[in-house]
């Protein structure tokens, strides 16, 4: 397998505060990989450094994308490069349809005009399969969608662009019981050979779907634990309490 | 009685429509009343404004040429002052030249009472308050039976550093009132708050200006203004935040509500947002009309006389400025709103 | 043939004016600029009926008693001496095509317009036959009784429905460039829609714009009978370029009880040109008065549509986007006076600021003591792409009656650091994200435009950050 992304040694700073204090993380294409940790651990931090908000400073440390130095490198070029991020709160965009935009970001991401109606049908398709109604198309992109509907335009761009490193930052969070099982359909539909995934989730339901190959235990900005799917069974039933002391050392 | 052009607009409109500036009363005061000091605070006498002090107009500002007195609140230290300025039939007048300086981390609550006995007379202040490094202020006003009089508040701020000044004041009595207020946040996270409370009746006339400059960043600025209108009271509201260029980070926000319970009353409003920012949240919000009536409905359908529901419908509006009101005052502003609500209003 | 009509044209043009100049030459190189003589001479062209040359020159007096209004944009650039050389009918009618700025050959090109359609819009070329081409919509609208002529042929025929309505709802002494308008006026539009008549298809200004001097003293009259509805598009899908650069033109419109009227426009006019327009609608019991304005051209602009709500009922929607970039100065905004009762207005202005350019929104909602039962909002907002531009909104709200609902709101800011962060996530360039937001932040304006229309207008705010930022 490839190695994807290599992530050596990162530290991390908003606000003027260290937040990743040396993280090491490979992924290989074809793995699908989860972070762990209590709230405020850096689990959003490490995900939006690989992204390049320009709200996270790197202070230290590198990170490569298909060998690749990326530490440096604008947001929107990561994105051509086939990184995606599935943020917890997406913006809304007045004015802009779903569809114009994710069109947009197409051609953005591919370097290729998107035609028309082949794109209409793979939009189509994809909404389908997220359960989405085929009106959300024409709405502005996130104006006035609830939580769970927000979620589920994550994944429909996630699942349009095609991305070879697709991040999602809680993408279960505050959907119903039903939601959660078809994001969760899509995300382990999408998931093959030639593409990773690093996840942030609490939820083993989400986890048995997609049967990670690593499983990271984020606490305190440094990794304190790493292992196979069995460690998040260890979480569910122990809770991070075991892993907190290594957080703070 | 002359009329006069006071608190003209920084970036003019169109002049058919005479907003630009007011035309009002300008009578000079004459007999003049003296304040009258509690608390403690290194007073000298004498004050000279800075230059860029420019008043509701010239004359105004030279109106204000009377008892002279600078007030220095020196450096880290807490002071509370009460100013009590009584107009009687001997003295219907007042004339005041004032300059605060709140020295570096230093605190002052101010407190100014205007009182009279309904006879006509002139009140002309002219306060600088000029707040250095981390300075906190504090100043409230209210009026009381000031009937037939002119009453002119002028003021200019600066606001060094984490200086914050609020102002609250409580314009209810007075046949005309002139607000003028100019300020100036020149420091890093400096703030300027300005409320005013109103509830005119009668023929009274209310002129408000509020001007703020944001220079330093991160610096905040918000203007509200809130009262009810009857009789053929008119009430002009003219603000304006200016965002200067390299005030990134600044937030400026003015609000103007009013509601009118009289068909022959005026409300202008000239809410006005500058900038040559990018990095700014400027917001205005305003609302005119009458009082709702589903709420008057529900409150009245509890055994609330009509009356009563407009009054709570008025107090419910302004309550938030006046909790921020000096305490000593809250009580007598609800009274006076309340007598006043009252007797005015719903002459149909 | 091009060659051949470009040639006549030239000779046609070059002769007026040696016969103008030779009329006027005395009395007019005098320091004042515009004289009787010009305007007797405007008007003497024109063959007008005598009423119509007495109107003229009683605006020629009052345009040199009246001053310029202390709050307009500095317009000192603009060379008020000469007036009479931007008066005149063009002498140097831009000959060729390739003499057009690239951007505005860009702008038709990319719109997809007919080589010779072009070159008329830009005001060269052949003449452009519009009876040809709109013969079916004209044939139409014929039927229904609607006239849709240019405005020196409804002055000489149909001068009883002319007359009555000219300068009535702008008046010559509104203001200064309201009074040079009228003692200049050339060209423009007049349309009348009998009572009850539906015009389905939007009548198209551009059309008319080879009238000699069209487009930038034309005179616009629509009289919409009642119960009649017509959409108008002024201007054009693209920009005109002009040789001179002051524009003042005058719309009336004329909204009688129950009919609608839509007023569109994107204005996109070369950045030399100082545009000074006044528009201005009546609206009767229960009419509806609808603008729609995109300001994106000029070097300054003064526009602000007013609408007069007379009739009770009575109601409009101004909705517009004005985008300053580099050396712009557009002062725009809108007016609404109450009068009727139960009027319903609502107000929706954006504007955005970049590249140094200045956008300043001003309007006034005056509310008279008779209109009771008023109901309306404003908003306006306003968008700062960098600092070096500025943006200022400059409302004046005038209530005179206590039963009344009126609500405003104002806004002013940048774009969030999360809206293009999340963007640039999905691949976009930061040109194009902000291309992004700044195309929704209009939509509410493109929305209610014709599609062609609404295509142009995303193409001007995409040619707006292209390249601009490194």
């Amino acid at each position: 397998m490839n190695e994807l992304l290599r992530i050596e040694n990162l530290h991390v700073a908003a606000g003027g505060k260290e937040l990743l204090h040396g993280v090491d993380l490979i992924i290989h294409t074809g793995e699908a990989h989860v972070v762990m940790g209590v709230n405020g651990a850096g689990k959003s931090t490490l995900l939006h450094a690989i992204m390049g908000n320009p709200a996270y400073e790197v202070t230290e440390g590198k990170i490569y994308f298909e060998g690749q130095d990326i530490t440096d490198l604008s947001v929107d070029k990561r994105a051509r490069l086939g990184i995606f991020l599935s943020f917890q709160s997406p913006i809304s965009v007045a004015g802009i349809s779903v569809e114009n935009f994710i069109r947009t970001a197409k051609t953005a991401v591919t370097g290729e005009q998107q035609r028309l109606f082949p794109f209409k049908r793979l939009l189509k398709a994809s909404m389908q399969d997220l359960d989405m109604d085929p009106a959300y198309a024409s709405r502005y992109l996130n104006d006035g969608f609830s939580g769970g509907e927000r979620k589920k335009n994550e994944i429909l761009q996630m699942r349009v662009l095609s991305p070879k490193l697709a991040m999602l930052d809680e993408t279960d969070s505050g959907l119903d019981v039903d939601a959660v099982r078809t994001v969760a359909k899509n995300i382990a539909d999408y998931h093959d050979e030639t593409n990773a995934l690093l996840l942030i989730t609490h939820l083993n339901q989400l986890i048995r779907f997609i049967r990670p190959d690593r499983v990271h235990i984020l606490i305190g900005g440094r990794i304190v634990a790493e292992g196979g799917p069995e460690l998040a069974d260890e979480v569910e039933a122990r809770g991070f309490d075991a892993y907190r002391a290594a957080g703070e050392a | 009685m002359e009329i006069r052009s006071v608190n003209r607009l920084p970036m003019p409109t169109w002049r058919y429509l005479r907003t630009n500036d007011s035309a009002l009363p300008f009578a000079a005061p004459a007999r003049c009343a003296k304040v009258r000091w509690t608390g403690d605070a290194v007073m000298t006498e004498g004050a000279v404004l800075p230059a860029r002090f420019e008043g509701a107009s010239p004359e105004w500002k030279e109106a204000a040429l009377g008892e002279a007195y600078t007030v220095t609140i020196p450096a880290g230290t807490e002071a509370v002052l009460s100013a009590d300025v009584l107009m009687d039939a001997s003295h219907p007048d007042y004339a005041g030249t004032y300059l605060f300086r709140v020295e570096k981390g230093a605190s002052l609550r101010l407190v100014w009472t205007w009182r009279g006995g309904g006879e006509t007379g002139t009140a002309a202040l002219a306060a600088a308050y000029l707040l250095e490094e981390g300075a906190r202020l504090h100043v409230s006003a209210a009026e009381e039976g000031l009937g037939g009089k002119l009453l002119v508040s002028q003021r200019l701020v600066e606001a060094a550093e984490g200086a914050e000044a609020e102002f609250v004041s409580a314009d209810l009595g007075g046949e005309t009132v002139i607000v003028h207020s100019r300020g100036y946040l020149a420091g890093d996270k400096s703030a300027l708050r300005e409320y005013g409370i109103y509830a005119a009746g009668g023929t009274q006339r209310l002129d408000l200006f509020y001007h703020v400059d944001h220079l330093g960043r991160d610096t905040e600025s918000d203007i509200e203004v809130k009262g009810a209108l009857a009789g053929r009271a008119k009430k002009i509201f003219r603000s304006t935040i200016d965002f200067k260029r390299g005030c990134a980070g600044a937030v400026g926000s003015e609000g103007d509500y009013a509601i009118q319970l009289d068909p022959t009353t005026k409300n202008i409003s000239l809410p006005l947002l500058l900038c040559t920012e990018d990095d700014v949240a400027g917001n205005h919000a305003s609302s005119a009309g009458q009082i709702d009536e589903g709420t008057v409905y529900y409150l009245m359908s509890r055994g609330l006389t009509r009356a009563e529901a407009r009054r709570i419908v008025v107090e419910s509006l302004i309550r938030p400025l006046i909790d921020r009101l000096d305490e000593s005052l809250r009580d007598g502003v609800l009274r006076a709103v309340r007598a006043k609500l009252d007797g005015e209003g719903e002459t149909k | 043939m091009a060659e051949e009509k470009k040639k006549s044209q030239i000779d046609d043009v070059a002769r007026s004016i040696y016969d103008v100049k030779d009329a006027v030459e005395f009395s007019y190189k005098a320091d004042t600029g515009l004289t009787e003589d010009v305007v007797r001479e405007i008007s003497a062209q024109k063959d007008e009926p005598q009423w119509m040359l007495e109107k003229r020159l009683a605006a020629l007096r009052l345009y040199e008693k009246l001053d310029i209004a202390p709050w307009m944009p500095d317009i000192s650039e603009l060379d008020m001496s000469h007036i009479d050389t931007y008066v005149r009918p063009k002498t140097d009618l831009k000959a060729r095509w390739e003499d057009l700025p690239e951007n505005i050959r860009d702008t038709f090109d990319r719109l997809g317009i007919p080589e010779a359609e072009k070159k008329t819009l830009a005001g060269v070329g052949a003449q452009y036959d519009s009876e040809v081409v709109y013969h079916n919509v004209q044939e139409e609208m014929e039927r229904q009784g609607v006239i849709y002529v240019d405005f020196e042929t409804a002055v000489k025929e149909y001068p009883e429905l002319v007359k009555p309505y000219f300068g009535r709802l702008i008046a010559p002494g509104y203001h200064k460039f309201a009074a040079l308008h009228y003692a200049v006026w050339s060209g423009g539009s007049f349309v009348y829609v009998p009572k009850g008549v539906d015009v389905k298809m939007p009548l198209q200004s551009y059309f008319r714009l080879n009238a000699p001097g069209a487009g930038q003293f034309e005179h616009t009259l629509i009289i919409v009978e009642e119960g009649a509805r017509c959409h108008f598009i002024e201007g054009c899908s693209a920009p005109r370029y002009n040789v001179a650069n002051l524009h003042a033109g005058a719309v009336e419109l004329f909204v009688k009880k129950g009919a609608t009227l839509r007023y569109s426009t994107i204005e996109n006019w070369s950045k030399n040109m100082y545009n000074l327009n006044t528009k201005r609608a009546l609206v009767e019991e229960d009419g509806h008065m609808i603008w729609v304005s995109g300001s994106f051209g000029s070097h300054t602009s003064c526009l602000y549509p007013d609408t007069v709500l007379k009739g009770d009922r009575s109601s409009c929607e101004f909705t517009g986007i004005t985008f300053a970039g580099k050396g712009q100065f557009l002062d725009t905004g809108s007016k609404v006076e109450c009068l009727g009762r139960d009027t319903r207005l609502s107000v929706h202005s954006k504007s955005i600021s970049k590249g140094g350019g200045a956008a300043i929104y001003r309007g006034v909602v005056h509310i008279g003591p008779g209109a009771a039962g008023a109901k309306g909002a404003i908003s306006c907002e306003s968008l700062m792409l960098d600092n070096e531009s500025r943006s200022d909104t400059i409302p004046d709200i005038i209530i005179e009656n206590d039963d009344i609902d009126l609500g405003h709101e104002a806004k002013i800011g940048r774009i969030p650091e999360e809206d293009i962060y999340y963007l640039m996530s999905r691949g976009l360039s930061e040109e194009d994200a902000k291309a992004m937001v700044v195309r929704g932040f209009a939509e509410p304006i493109s929305k209610a435009l014709p599609l062609e229309y609404a295509v142009e207008m995303n193409r001007l705010i995409d040619l707006e950050f292209e390249g601009a930022i490194g």
